[in-house]
């Protein structure tokens, strides 16, 4: 059973984050502990292990990067643990000038750090609906390469994080 | 996690660190990321009439061990030819700074970074 037949959900790249959430909570109770006290212990280590499963694809299902490498995987393209190495150059040199400009911001750059937040959060949204009709179009390896992308883009949304927490907090 | 002594020497005095000019018709530039962990590094080699690299610059926005591989290397392609450049692995530079696994990738970041210098000069000079 794949983590999106687990959650009754179809699958596809784009999803229902409030019935994800729900269905979660409901799973979780089904397999709460609390509810295998007097079973027996293979009974008990079954509702563990489905425990274990249900959160797995409940952290695999609600992240955008993550969703879009599982149904990669579905469709027959493991790219999870890959260590190949980018070499887009215009991307990178992009990718290089952001991380220059976050370790540039000042107290004084409010402004310019929200302003890259939001073209950050632009950045992400376009590159998720690349994937969405990549991932329809079957086209595995120009999925597999905007996902890599998008991995870039969730990093410098992390540093910008990072360093606002340095200058402000 | 522990860093070797080695990986801290490099991250604390990073060697060569800076760029060239990219357009210089003697540099071979390098660009490379990892998606797993977003690092990127840029390494630059400055190649002589004669064929060796005089000189290597680099820049990478990573953890520490990416700083230091590509830090080690640009003090190994130095005095060598681009073909004996190209055959620094990245076993040799996990060994050399005791890579624990999960740091493997920043080690074959800077064996590729060489790779795509070497490609970037072959470019610029079809017939060398």
């Amino acid at each position: 059973m794949n983590y999106f037949d687990l959650f009754s959900l179809p699958v596809i790249f784009p999803i229902d984050q409030a019935r994800l959430s729900e269905t979660y909570r409901e799973l979780q109770k089904q397999t709460h502990p609390d509810k295998f006290v007097m079973k027996s212990d293979s009974e008990r280590l079954r509702a563990m292990q489905k425990s274990t499963e249900i959160n797995d694809a409940y952290q695999t299902l609600k992240n955008s990067c993550l969703r879009a490498q599982y149904l990669l995987l579905l469709a027959g393209l493991d790219i999870a643990l890959e260590q190949k190495t980018l070499q887009d150059t215009a991307f990178l040199v992009q990718q290089m000038e952001w991380r220059e400009s976050i370790a540039a911001f000042t107290e004084d750059d409010q402004d310019k750090i929200d302003e890259f937040a939001l073209q950050l959060q632009q950045q992400v949204a376009d590159l998720e609906s690349k994937i969405e009709v990549q991932l329809q179009n079957d086209e595995l390896e120009a999925t597999a390469n905007s996902i890599r992308q998008l991995k870039f883009m969730l990093k410098l949304q992390i540093e910008l994080a990072l360093i606002e927490e340095k200058l402000f907090d | 996690m522990a860093y070797s002594e080695k990986v801290i020497d490099h991250y604390e005095n990073p060697r060569n660190v800076g760029s060239f000019d990219k357009d210089d018709q003697s540099v071979a530039t390098g660009m490379v990321g990892a998606p797993a962990c977003g690092d990127v590094m840029k390494l630059q080699l400055k190649i002589g009439e004669n064929g060796l690299i005089e000189d290597a610059k680099f820049k990478t926005y990573g953890c520490g061990s990416a700083i230091a591989s590509s830090s080690l290397v640009t003090e190994w392609v130095k005095g060598k030819t681009l073909d004996q450049a190209a055959t620094i692995s990245n076993t040799q530079i996990s060994a050399e700074l005791a890579l624990p696994p999960v740091k493997i990738h920043c080690s074959i970041l800077a064996e590729d970074a060489i790779k795509a210098a070497i490609t970037d000069y072959k470019s610029k000079h079809p017939n060398a």
